[in-house]
């Protein structure tokens, strides 16, 4: 029997793998899915998960978002929270290679309307700016001693060096400067491939999107964030690039090569994890925090030179274009966060792995004009349905560590999807989307057909508390990596 | 360079299987599979020539080879369109590669890979051969 037949529906979208599925589990895997959803769940991924549940030191029960599907190790859309306190261990594949890969959302005073006719040279007006696509490098060049206080300040190094505003700080997640990072801690091969990728988008799923506010759900929310109907919204995919990927690989292999040390049985290398209180454990941790803060000033950057880029081409001055951001997170990260389990305040290491942080209401971790309303949540969808915009809810802590899911999902592998693409036509599937890239072979990847409806992952995470959309937001025009 | 397949069973990712007469030829061919993904092999002459020596363990050597080469890549922008073994143990490998640098105007790029994951990852001996399979973060 495969373990997706051992899922016990719990409740209605609550699928639960009990403890006891398989060898030296630990926790109950927990599975948020439609009906529909449930159809496409991949055993590979349950399998993932139930791996994730044996780990030393994991807490509750893991958690798998409705956008999932297999990963390396884990599960994207897995959530895997560990005791910090305790034997709890850290684990490199369950955050990920691109560690803060995440979204940012920025503001216009721009309305859908008036810019229809200018789509396409807006966004060849950002593709000359941002650069984007296979081996992309920027105009932002550092040696080691510059990329060290990068590592250090995230991005608020970034605002320093020009591009934004001090202001745009309290709309990223923790300020975009993670604690605990240590540049020294990263290799020189990571350095190395760090040094001249700031500011710029990398290919694969990463973009930069016009948005247009097709639909807004919750006025209330929608105006703590400042959008209404018809505005015209910038959005950023990007993460730490090379620097990230290589602290990822570095770490992998040392943590695989200390794991037996410790003890501890590994049901996948790529699993391979220590324990979070251990001097391996620790220095990935600090590592892992320093390439976040390459990746929030990453975003800072791509954002302010987007918006630049928009507003030059408009002859506007950022003023009158209206720059804000409205928020900037994660989702794939790993963050020590205070929760109650079993009656008591527990320091846990939350791993997620294709998953957002969705604080609700009153969290003292929210910046104060958004404290009322909660933590906004950002999910790209495809480049030719919709992304949404949600706002954290008290279900979120309850359900999942105070966690979302971060986009659609895949259906088809990169591969499959060039396939579909060629035997219907890539201009059919094309014909109404403003595509800029470099190479057409990542536009061919990335066609909507590739990805689940976000619209039915949201619904999901809606329906269970988890988070609550404010907005519908439709792609206008996008920059391909 | 040994002939290989193309994993697809992986949804968001990629990936290559091979088999080869013997363990030198299986690193080899897996590191120039891997490049054939990123370009296309057959148009990359071997105009330079660079040594690379990585420790870890079996398999997962196989996978911390691939990555130096594509550090290599990704820093200098070198594409190896042979490779030689020179040494090979259960804890260390060192390879000759003899490449050139990516030209975009000769060399078309295919798929962009990150890196070689442990997911999956196999290096074994069946019926007198050896076998590879290494799973990408693209």
């Amino acid at each position: 029997m495969g373990l997706k037949e051992r899922l016990i529906r719990k409740e209605r979208f609550v699928w639960e793998l009990p403890v006891g599925s398989v060898e030296g589990q630990k926790v109950p895997a927990v599975f948020y899915l439609s009906e529909e959803l449930f159809e496409g769940l991949e055993e590979e991924a349950v399998r993932q998960a139930a791996n994730a549940a044996t780990l030393p030191g994991v807490t509750k029960a893991i958690y798998v978002m409705p956008d999932v599907h297999v990963g390396y190790g884990f599960p994207v859309g897995g959530v895997m929270a560990t005791d910090a306190e305790g034997e709890g261990v850290v684990s490199p594949g369950a955050i990920g290679y691109d560690i803060n890969c995440g979204v940012r959302l920025i503001a216009t005073n721009l309305r859908a309307y008036e810019i229809a006719p200018k789509v396409e040279g807006i966004m060849q007006a950002v593709f000359k700016e941002v650069p984007a696509g296979v081996g992309s490098t920027g105009s932002i060049k550092l040696p080691r001693s510059r990329m060290k206080e990068v590592l250090i300040k995230g991005a608020a190094w970034a605002v320093e060096e020009g591009f934004g505003r001090p202001e745009d700080l309290t709309h990223v997640e923790s300020y975009g400067s993670l604690p605990n990072a240590d540049p020294d801690a990263v290799s020189r091969e990571a350095y190395e491939r760090g040094s001249d990728e700031l500011g710029t988008v990398g290919s694969g799923n990463h973009f930069v999107e016009l948005q247009a506010v097709e639909e807004v759900y919750d006025e209330e929310a929608a105006r703590a964030f400042g959008i209404e109907k018809q505005q015209v919204l910038i959005m950023v995919h990007s993460g730490s690039r090379g620097l990230g990927h290589q602290v990822c690989t570095d770490y992998l292999k040392l943590v695989l090569k200390s794991a037996p040390k410790y003890g501890i049985r590994l049901p996948d290398p790529q699993l391979a994890c220590v324990p979070f209180n251990s001097e391996e454990g620790r220095r990935y941790f600090r590592a892992m925090n320093a390439a976040a803060n390459y990746a929030f000033a990453n975003r800072q950057i791509l954002g302010y030179k987007a918006a630049q880029a928009v507003a030059k081409h408009l002859g506007l001055s950022l003023e009158e274009l209206g720059y804000r951001v409205i928020y900037d997170h994660a989702h794939n990260i790993g963050k020590l966060e205070k929760y109650r389990v079993n009656g008591k305040e527990k320091t846990l290491l939350v791993h997620r792995k294709g998953a957002t942080r969705a604080f609700p209401p009153g969290h003292p971790e929210l910046p104060p004009d958004y404290r009322r309303v909660g933590q906004p949540v950002i999910i790209p969808g495809d480049m030719g349905r919709a992304s949404y915009l949600l706002v954290g809810r008290p279900g979120a802590v309850e359900r999942s560590f105070g966690t979302a899911c971060h986009g659609a999902g895949r259906v088809m592998s990169r591969r499959q999807a060039k396939r579909y693409a060629r035997e219907v036509g890539p201009e059919k599937i094309l014909k109404d989307l403003v595509v800029v890239a470099r190479g057409r072979s990542t536009v061919l990847e990335e066609i909507p057909q590739a990805y689940k409806d976000v619209s039915e992952v949201v619904r999901v995470i809606e329906e269970l508390g988890i988070a609550k959309a404010v907005a519908r937001l439709r792609p206008l025009g996008t920059l391909k990596g | 360079m040994i002939p290989y397949e193309q994993v697809s069973d992986v949804t968001a990712e990629a990936g290559i299987r091979l088999r080869a007469p013997s363990l030198e030829e299986l690193f080899c061919g897996a590191l120039l599979a891997t490049f054939n993904e990123i370009t296309e092999l057959s148009k990359v002459e071997p105009k330079e020539e660079k040594t690379l020596e990585v420790t870890g363990v079996m398999p997962f050597l196989l996978a911390d080879l691939i990555n130096a080469a594509l550090l290599l890549h990704e820093r200098d922008k070198f594409v190896p369109r042979s490779c030689e073994v020179l040494e090979l143990t259960p804890e260390k490998v060192k390879v000759k590669l003899k490449g050139e640098r990516f030209d975009p105007s000769r060399h078309e790029p295919k798929t962009v890979i990150k890196a070689a994951t442990y997911y999956r990852l196999r290096v074994e001996k069946k019926d007198g051969e050896y076998e590879a399979e290494v799973i990408f973060d693209v």
